[in-house]
């Protein structure tokens, strides 16, 4: 019983650990902010004015 | 007999070789399960790619799923119109009920299916036709609506886009989209511009593999339906919180509120709007159009059998903002809407102008359409839709 429980926990870890590599992938992707904010605002951190939204 | 088993119970549980064989499984399980997910539509109720589900607050939706969302209710006999370009056609200021697409969709009827990918910011180019090239791929009867406005400066962007650059070559990399030689010739151009760029070339490696692993595509799901690991200022007050549950809440905007003399844009629109940007640099009747930036740009990032099922809007600005400009600007605005229509029409181009007869009170601010233009935009886009659908051949 005991080892069974042990082999369910391992699979159950093991599978934990190899989800990490898959979502690191796509987190490690993503830009610190997002880019339209950078590519309108000096400050880089406000959302563009209206009057530029629809350049 | 089996030999007893020695160690911590911690050492036990972490058996190398079990724990490998198990993390490479889960692996393998994500990368199917990606694949799986990208094939579905993940998207509940869509109606656009609005601020909690697009590049704003940081979510990726990838080409595959919006060709899922495209996909969704469309029968061979049905008329895809998937709608591409900026704010405008995205319907900044309408709001979600009173979106412009809602009326075109009403207008068109049941055997039209109209999906909404603008994108608030983008060029000409970006986003909205891969999509278009993606869903043409497995459905034949596709119309693409996309626009330009003088701001936009003429230029649709390069081929594989602009803020949506991931979107390109995750489409080109899965295989969505098809092998045109000309636009080949300008990606390679184009890498080895960029050929010190790091970050444009680590993006290609990024799609490259990412048409193996569909990491994006089943973490964007996750982060869409279950729960979301990504901050922004957009979701600061409930950052885990999945994105489905953030309804579309772009504001309905006051219309025919706009007045030029409070507008502190409208000085540096002036120069934009009194080019001619379809003329060749000596134009003469017999002069050769198709050199000019416009007919280029938009000659390279749309691969000759798309042109025609492609449909340029040309959307004209807030007659009170035109009024406030100098004569000679007017003249060169209102001369530059029919060349462009013109040299668009000779590359192959199915163009239309939009919202000529529009007022002050159908715009609430320079560019974009109110709500109470919204039903006029849809009903003069949709009359463009019929007949361009009749001229394809899509209604037979």
């Amino acid at each position: 019983m005991r080892c069974c429980a042990v082999k369910v926990l391992r699979w159950l870890a093991s599978f934990a650990v190899g989800v990490v590599p898959h979502y690191a992938l796509y987190r490690m992707a993503l830009p610190i902010e997002p880019f339209i904010y950078m590519a309108f605002s000096p400050t880089g951190n406000q959302p563009p004015p209206p009057a530029l939204a629809g350049v | 007999m089996a030999a007893p088993q020695s160690g911590t119970p911690l050492e036990r549980l972490i058996a190398p070789r079990a724990l490998l064989a198990g993390v490479i499984a889960s692996f393998v399980a994500c990368c199917v399960l990606g694949r799986t997910v990208s094939r579905v539509n993940i998207y509940r109720d869509f109606t656009r790619f609005h601020s909690h589900i697009s590049s704003l607050s940081l979510y990726y939706p990838t080409a595959s799923q919006a060709r899922a969302v495209a996909q969704s209710g469309l029968t061979p006999e049905r008329i895809a119109v998937v709608v591409g370009g900026n704010s405008v056609m995205y319907g900044h200021g309408h709001g979600a009920e009173n979106l412009w697409t809602r009326y075109l969709q009403a207008q068109l009827g049941d055997r039209y299916r109209v999906v909404n990918f603008a994108q608030k910011g983008v060029p000409t180019a970006d986003f909205g036709p891969v999509a278009a090239e993606a869903l043409e791929g497995g459905h034949r009867k596709v119309i693409f609506l996309t626009n330009i406005w003088p701001g936009t400066g003429g230029v649709t962007g390069e081929p594989d886009g602009f803020f949506h650059r991931y979107f390109f070559w995750d489409a080109y990399y899965k295989g969505l989209l098809t092998r045109d030689p000309e636009r080949e010739a300008r990606l390679a151009e184009l890498a080895r511009e960029k050929k010190d760029d790091e970050t444009y070339a680590e993006s290609k490696r990024r799609a490259r593999l990412d048409a193996w692993l569909y990491n994006q595509d089943l973490w964007t799901a996750f982060t869409y339906r279950c729960a979301s690991a990504v901050w922004c200022p957009l979701v600061a007050g409930s950052a885990l919180r999945a994105r489905v549950r953030y309804p579309d809440c772009d504001p309905v905007l006051p219309a025919g509120q706009y007045r030029p003399e409070t507008d502190l844009g409208l000085g540096s629109l002036q120069t934009g709007l009194g080019l001619r940007y379809a003329l060749p640099p000596t134009p003469r009747p017999d002069a050769d159009y198709s050199i000019t930036p416009l007919v280029k740009s938009f000659k390279l990032c749309f691969p000759p059998q798309f042109r025609r099922r492609t449909l340029v809007v040309m959307n004209h600005l807030n007659p009170r903002a035109i009024k406030a400009l100098s004569p000679e600007t007017q003249a060169n605005h209102a001369a530059n809407y029919r060349e462009c229509t013109w040299a668009l029409g000779q590359a192959g181009f199915s163009v239309m102008e939009l919202g000529r007869d529009f007022t002050g009170l159908d715009y609430i601010d320079t560019v974009h359409v109110s709500v109470v233009g919204a039903p006029k935009m849809a009903a003069e886009v949709a009359a463009r839709v019929r007949e361009l659908a009749r001229e394809l051949g899509y209604t037979e």
